[in-house]
């Protein structure tokens, strides 16, 4: 028994350091479909962050058109104090034009052709409204009854927002998702492909192995764990990737300001361990396919 | 120790190999199967050591039906067969010690075993000074013996050679065949493929003609004709 432990070992590492470079090739885009699936799992959990935390202080936000007289300012102010059962008085805000266009600078940042249409004069000025309630239909109530104001704009609820960055965050999961499966499918072929050149370049002595009596199975395991070592250094090397995006994005998401949103777009470190034990399995589970498919396809050399 | 019982073997769909072929072979006998090139020869050692099924008809080898048996237990069938060839089929980046060695090795023998197993039969060979040169330093009638020393390292009951002398000088052939007599008298039956008239009539002995898969003569002390 330990002769054959001794014997696969050997000559796994053996096989290994032989097709170096087609080995780098597989190791190299398991690593990288890896660290998509990796990236998956963080820009999910991020984004649940965001939902989650807007979800705590649902917003409505009352936009008045720029053109709007002082007194249907003074009157949708008035509205909206009129209900402090609903609405929480104190933290409600007005922001003026200069205030605002300010805010759209941020909001905007990624969108110059947005940008560009808005001026400090076109700008709809805004009152940020914090609702004491849970209930969302009667704040959509509300605001349904805010829309008829004279010099009302638009009304914006945080929920339909929510809405926009779920989808966003659906998109971005389905397009990494595909992507991801598309590598690790890749990942696969390769080392199913660097498992088949390797049995190839030993035809001779699986040819001896079997014409001596080896089993299939003492042929096979060298080969095996050979693809299996191949996913899991994917693995380790993803892990790697893995870490250094995080740390690389959380330093830099501290220099945010905070309130923007961006700052809760981070993950806890315990959350980014399990990711990468995940990281690890898929990546054996990667190699252990692509070998085994191999294996038992080419044992006819 | 083998028994043929109206073996045929069909390759592809129409390439009639082997027809309907019945013999034995008792234990410990040496036996010489002759006749040309796509006459059977290697087809009926082929389907001994079960690189090939039989069609119709079944082979018995040590007292197993190899026609019906499990893909998974032929490499324990293999174990009790010492398979040599016309080109020795050694690993020519492994030293003579170590193409033995690797017969042992590769069915699970501890290394005590090997150490003890692979010095003795190179010495049977006559190979015991050379067990570190690499085949490719070795004269043909050599590298055959290293073939037969890897053949018969464990200890088979039954050695199946496939033209063993087909690339090598008269004289070389005769060591060879000594060597096969020589193992053949340690119990070991030999089954011999071979168009060489010279070892088949100085051997003198059972001989099996085939001409197009079909047995035409089975003679006791024959001479190849």
């Amino acid at each position: 028994m330990l002769a054959r432990i001794e014997y696969a070992l050997r000559e796994t590492w053996a096989s290994f350091r032989r097709n170096l470079t087609l080995t780098m090739a597989a190791v190299l885009t398991s690593a990288i479909a890896l660290l998509l699936v990796g990236a998956t799992f963080l820009i999910q959990r991020a984004f649940e962050n965001l939902l989650v935390q807007w979800r705590g202080d649902v917003a409505m936000i009352v936009f008045v058109r720029s053109d709007a007289s002082p007194e249907q300012v003074a009157l949708i102010d008035s509205t909206l104090r009129a209900a402090p059962s609903v609405i929480d008085v104190e933290k409600l805000r007005y922001l003026d034009k200069p205030e605002s266009y300010a805010e759209a600078q941020r909001i905007f940042a990624g969108d110059p052709v947005t940008l560009s249409l808005l001026t400090p004069e076109t700008i709809p000025t805004q009152f940020k409204v914090v609702p004491l309630t849970e209930d969302t239909n009667l704040v959509r109530s509300l605001a349904d009854q805010y829309r008829t104001l004279p010099g009302v704009e638009a009304v914006a609820l945080a929920e339909d927002e929510f809405e926009v960055i779920s989808t966003l965050s659906g998109f971005v999961r389905t397009v990494t998702l595909i992507m991801s499966l598309v590598l690790l499918a890749v990942a696969i072929g390769l080392i199913w492909n660097t498992i088949r050149t390797a049995m190839f370049a030993r035809r001779r002595e699986i040819e001896v192995m079997k014409l001596v009596g080896a089993t299939n199975w003492f042929i096979r395991v060298p080969f095996m764990l050979e693809g299996l070592l191949q996913g899991l250094i994917g693995g380790v090397v993803s892990c790697l990737g893995v870490w250094a995006l995080n740390s690389a994005w959380t330093t830099g998401v501290a220099t945010f300001q905070p309130g923007t949103g961006i700052s809760s777009l981070v993950v806890p470190s315990g959350y980014l361990s399990g990711v990468m034990v995940i990281l690890l399995a898929l990546g054996a589970i990667v190699g252990a396919i692509g070998s085994a498919i191999a294996a038992s396809r080419f044992l006819d050399v | 120790m083998i028994t043929l019982e109206n073996v045929t073997k069909v390759y592809g769909a129409d390439t009639l190999a082997v027809d309907d072929v019945s013999f034995d072979v008792a234990k410990g006998d040496f036996i010489f199967l002759v006749g040309p090139s796509g006459s059977g020869k290697s087809t009926l050692l082929r389907l001994m050591s079960r690189e090939e099924v039989a069609t119709d008809g079944d082979v018995w080898v040590a007292g197993r039906n190899v026609t019906d048996m499990a893909p998974s237990r032929v490499p324990y069938l293999r174990r009790s067969l010492g398979n040599i060839f016309q080109d020795y089929k050694l690993l020519l980046n492994k030293t003579v010690f170590e193409n033995v060695a690797f017969a042992l090795e590769v069915i699970g023998k501890p290394r005590h075993v090997i150490r003890e197993q692979v010095p003795f039969v190179l010495e049977l060979v006559g190979l015991a000074d050379k067990h570190e040169r690499l085949p490719n330093q070795l004269s043909g009638g050599e590298q055959q013996r290293v073939s037969i020393a890897r053949a018969f390292v464990n200890r088979p009951l039954i050695m199946l050679a496939d033209e063993p002398t087909g690339n090598l000088d008269p004289a070389t052939s005769e060591g060879i065949m000594a060597l096969l007599q020589a193992i053949n008298e340690t119990g070991t039956t030999v089954v011999m493929a071979t168009h060489d008239h010279r070892v088949v009539n100085m051997m003198r002995r059972r001989v099996i003609q085939l001409d197009r898969g079909v047995v035409v003569r089975d003679q006791e002390r024959g001479v190849y004709e």
